[in-house]
């Protein structure tokens, strides 16, 4: 079976969906088949960000009005990456985010046993990186994605209210949920690719500094791909390192 | 309160914080038995939904830590028998086979049997 990754944090607007397109696009450009997953119901990004308008939504699967292959799209082509690489996405429209809101527990439980079932068929059909885009916060669907993770990468930002709720994630999510976990800390105001440093006792995979030719990239093209020695680019490449590295060890 | 204020507080504070607690919660109860008060409707819907729903993710985060690995190790296998999981868990049989019974009562796991083996596995709500 493959790996899965959960990108999270605390707070939003960390550059949850940036690093997770790019470490989704790099390793699937290296050749690896990768499923990216967007786990954010109440947010979703990943549909506007590739211009994706797929028949079947990721929240089609979790209602049971569809098969979980039935959502993706395949990139590959236009990204011309080596190996697969597929998008599911959720559904942008404010009625199926509002419908969301009204959801109750049970359809979250049914929600959790769905995503279980969603991640042994993707790696049946020969992906070998499942990786899922979540949301911000303590959700129920951030953590269902936290949940079903065998790696969870959390996206800090470099200041109090980050690392204090990140600390509370840390103790009241992932350690009980016993997540193998690294932190990603971005916006940062040094570059650190290769001091081995540790936050909240967490190591830090690398600090990737504020770029704001990021920020203003329609990422429909991501940035490692495009430009394999921007300073981003090699900051991603640093992670999907570390996920090589928890694959093969796995 | 936050886990860092407690930290700092000593045995008397806590026991006197607890105790503070407590008195609260003592004269709510008076108040509701004098004035007969009964669950209104809306909560007590909540609550048989909560019964009566499968088990949900904070539900997981909020069991004991024993009760918590085993329901993680019955999500990712399925369907299990007590055996099974405690291959995974490294925990006895027996001691596994206590905890997914004490998850049967809790109305999070289902037992059935299937030839001579027992299996559980997590209540579904469909």
């Amino acid at each position: 079976m493959g790996v899965t990754v959960a990108v999270h944090s605390s707070k939003g607007g960390t550059g949850k969906t940036c690093i997770a397109t790019n470490i989704a696009a790099l390793l699937s450009y290296k050749g690896y088949n990768v499923c990216l997953l967007d786990m954010d119901l109440k947010g979703p990004s990943l549909s506007a960000l590739f211009n994706l308008y797929p028949k079947r939504w990721f929240n089609d699967y979790l209602d049971d009005k569809c098969d979980i292959e039935n959502i993706f799209i395949d990139l590959s082509p236009q990204l011309k990456t080596k190996g697969r690489f597929i998008i599911g996405s959720s559904n942008p429209d404010i009625v199926a985010v509002r419908k969301i809101f009204d959801v109750n527990r049970n359809w979250q439980a049914k929600a959790l046993k769905l995503l279980l079932d969603a991640k042994k068929s993707i790696f049946m059909n020969g992906t070998d990186i499942l990786i899922l885009d979540t949301g911000a916060g303590i959700e129920f669907e951030s953590v269902n994605a936290i949940a079903v993770a065998d790696l969870v990468l959390s996206v800090i930002i470099p200041n109090k209210i980050s690392y204090f709720s990140t600390e509370q994630i840390v103790k009241g999510v992932y350690m009980m949920l016993e997540k193998k976990c690294y932190l990603i800390e971005n916006m940062s105001s040094v570059y650190n690719l290769s001091e081995n440093k540790e936050i909240l006792g967490i190591p830090v995979i690398v600090s990737i500094p504020c770029i704001c030719d990021i920020l203003s990239n329609d990422c429909t093209n991501p940035v490692s791909l495009t430009n394999p020695n921007h300073i981003f680019t090699q900051s991603i490449k640093k992670i999907c390192s570390t996920i090589e590295e928890y694959m093969y060890d796995k | 309160m936050r886990n860092d204020q407690i930290e700092a507080m000593s045995e008397k504070q806590i026991l006197q914080e607890i105790l503070e607690v407590l008195v609260c919660i003592d004269k709510k109860i008076d108040y509701m038995v004098s004035k007969n008060t009964t669950i209104p409707e809306t909560r007590r819907m909540y609550r048989n939904e909560m019964l009566s729903s499968g088990l949900d993710v904070m539900t997981l985060l909020s069991l004991p830590e024993h009760l918590r690995t085993t329901v993680k190790v019955l999500f990712e296998k399925g369907s299990a028998t007590a055996e099974d999981i405690s291959k995974i868990t490294r925990k006895e049989r027996a001691v596994e086979s206590g905890y997914l019974n004490q998850l049967v009562r809790m109305g999070y796991v289902n037992k059935y049997r299937r030839g001579r083996k027992v299996y559980f596995s997590i209540t579904d709500d469909k």
